[in-house]
């Protein structure tokens, strides 16, 4: 395999793991934990200050 | 603008060019230049990817949006996140799988040639009309503010964006966002730092957010389902959604930011960390303006914000009657701080009573101030000589100017350089390799050496650079040319993600089905807008990206199953394409 073959095959390894959470999946977890909170904490604050 | 200003702007717009020009020297085949090194990490593709979507508009009318209407455009953003999420699962894979240069060469490998090209024309009319807005829309503002020549400063931020574009590439505009994107948040952060310190002694930040919410100003969420309502949590989480992963997955500036990454685990990073941070970021922009607005309740603003046109004003026949109102102003402003201080003692003091009555008195002040503001508008729209414009894209320049100490109001204006020349670097970036890959190379000019390619990205660069100079210089002339480039982005963008979506997830789908459903659900989508504008439909703008794409995706399923087309193995003529990119680079 050449080096170029070799780059290209390192870039789309799907196997590669995030820096956190372990997994892709619960990575996409925790960002759509994140979604519902921050929805939730603006209500909060909507609620408080109307 | 003072001396120092001067330094500052001048110091901070060379620095983040020659840094970027140095970070891309070395660019001397297509693929650099076009994909760009591929070693850039998460954090440069997140900010890479914020820059261009953030222009320099996004930095100067948000806070206005938020003083003029509250924090509810927030509710825009709600859907970013599980964009984020769809695309870094599933879409950024199979742009990796394939190794495209474009979005657009994977639905060659999917359907044909011909649903390929029609997509990639469908984003150099849309893109190459925004690029000349993103320079116009800034450019006017600053020629109002600080009587700058408009065609000047228009030329000036086209040629520095042309100069480091063509000369490195996607490297070059990667590696200029990034700095782009710390000057912005710094002097965003610091401008919001001095307006609660400008704040009066005794109004404290808690007592500022509350006059901010008892004045409606803090509306963040709102769960009422209603169609005509641009912003509330359904239309940002269903009609946002869709459109950031049209516009995050399907449009070629940002697909070719997130595809110049290391790896496709640092391309999947860098879009969740837009995700993560998109929504944060928009809030404390919005929420500066929120302050600017309890800010204005201590310190008179002007009766109007754009200043030239308040001159223009007192040119005409109608001063006497402007000067009255600004007389009526001041007497008001005055009324109301000694009613909104009563307000928060009342508050304070916790008596639903008093607080009931100190809050109708707030009101009567509040009221008569509009009143006052609309009369002025009126008197503007009666002086042919003033232009439309939006009052609330001046409100931040306006403070910016008027309270910030020397050397920063320097470093704001590069805040709004550096906005407006990353999101036109994308863009121009963009649109050359669109050019080059899905045209040129594809149909206009086959089996050429890689340096006749390399040519031919550098001067379609300038080409679209032109091309949005030249349109930034008459969009003047249109009033409404704004407005018209933003619907035909709302108009187009569903049926762009239909056929993408299609693509992805249904496979039985073939090209003729698609082609067909896509032509008749953009049909369809323009005749809704058309009906809406009519005022026969209520329906906002936002809605269109989720109706153009359920559409097309229905009628492209309709037509597969009446067409009965065979079930073939496609070649991945891209892949061959590709194959003879890299091959030329030893040439």
């Amino acid at each position: 395999m050449s080096p170029k073959e070799n780059q290209i095959k390192d870039r789309a390894t799907f196997e590669d793991r995030p820096p956190f959470f372990n997994t892709w999946n619960g990575l996409y977890l925790f960002v759509l934990a994140f979604q519902i909170i921050i929805i939730f904490v603006f209500y909060l604050f909507t609620k408080y200050y109307a | 603008m003072r001396s120092i200003d001067w330094i500052v702007l001048i110091g901070t717009l060379s620095y983040i060019i020659l840094y970027g020009l140095w970070k891309s020297k070395g660019v001397n085949n297509t693929k650099d230049f076009l994909l760009g090194k591929q070693e850039l990490k998460w954090w440069t593709i997140g900010l890479s990817i914020i820059a261009t979507q953030a222009s320099a508009i996004t930095f100067l009318s948000t806070p206005g949006q938020a003083f003029e209407d509250g924090m509810r455009f927030i509710q825009f953003y709600l859907g970013m996140p599980l964009a984020m999420v769809i695309l870094a699962a599933f879409v950024v894979p199979l742009y990796y799988k394939y190794e495209v240069y474009t979005a657009y060469q994977y639905l060659e490998s999917r359907f044909d040639l011909r649903t390929r090209q029609l997509a990639a024309a469908l984003f150099l009319i849309q893109r190459g009309l925004a690029a000349g807005i993103v320079i116009y829309a800034p450019a006017i503002i600053l020629s109002n503010i600080l009587s700058w020549n408009l065609e000047l400063t228009i030329l000036l931020m086209g040629a520095m964006v042309i100069l480091y574009t063509v000369s490195g590439g996607t490297d070059a505009v990667s590696q200029t966002q990034k700095q782009q994107m710390i000057v912005i948040l710094s002097g965003m952060f610091i401008a919001f730092l001095i307006m609660v310190n400008l704040l009066p002694d005794d109004i404290s930040f808690g007592s500022a957010l509350t006059i901010a919410g008892e004045m409606d100003k803090l509306n963040v969420i709102d769960f009422e389902f209603d169609l005509s309502n641009r912003y509330n949590v359904w239309s940002g989480l269903l009609g946002g959604t869709f459109l950031f992963l049209s516009y995050f997955g399907t449009d070629q500036s940002q697909v070719q930011r997130y595809l110049s990454g290391k790896s496709l685990k640092e391309s999947r990073l860098g879009l969740i960390f837009n995700g993560l941070f998109k929504v944060p970021m928009q809030f404390m922009i919005l929420l500066i303006g929120a302050i600017m607005f309890v800010f204005y309740q201590f310190n008179q603003p002007p009766l109007h914000f754009n200043k030239n046109s308040v001159n223009q004003i007192r040119l005409s026949e109608y001063k006497e009657a402007y000067e009255k109102l600004e007389e009526r102003q001041t007497i008001v402003f005055n009324q109301k701080q000694v009613h909104i201080r009563n307000f928060l003692d009342a508050k304070s003091g916790g008596d639903g009573k008093d607080i009931q009555q100190a809050r109708m008195v707030l009101d009567k002040s509040r009221e008569e101030e509009t009143k006052l503001r609309t009369q002025a508008k009126e008197i503007m729209g009666q002086v042919k000589s003033i232009k439309k414009a939006r009052e609330a894209d001046y409100v931040f320049i306006t403070f910016i100017l008027t309270y910030l100490p020397p050397g920063l109001v320097g470093l704001l204006i590069a805040v709004i350089f550096s906005a407006a020349m990353s999101t036109t670097a994308s863009e121009l970036n963009a649109l050359a390799t669109t050019t080059t890959i899905d045209f040129y190379q594809r149909s206009w000019a086959k089996n050429k050496e890689d340096k006749h390619y390399l040519f031919a990205s550098k001067g379609f660069t300038i080409l679209w650079g032109l091309i949005a100079l030249s349109f930034a210089m008459v969009a003047g002339a249109f009033d409404n040319l704004i407005e018209a480039v933003n619907i035909v982005g709302s108009v187009f963008y569903g049926a762009i993600l239909g056929i993408f979506l299609t693509a992805f997830f249904l496979p039985y789908i073939r090209a003729k089905a698609i082609f067909m459903g896509a032509l008749i659900g953009e049909i369809l989508v323009i005749t809704v807008f058309v009906l809406d504008k009519m005022e026969k439909l209520n329906i906002a703008y936002l809605w269109l990206n989720l109706i153009g794409c359920i559409l097309v995706i229905l009628l492209a399923a309709g037509f597969q199953f009446l067409l009965k087309e065979p079930k073939v193995n496609v070649p991945l003529k891209n892949k061959i394409d590709q194959e003879d990119i890299l091959d030329s680079d030893e040439v």
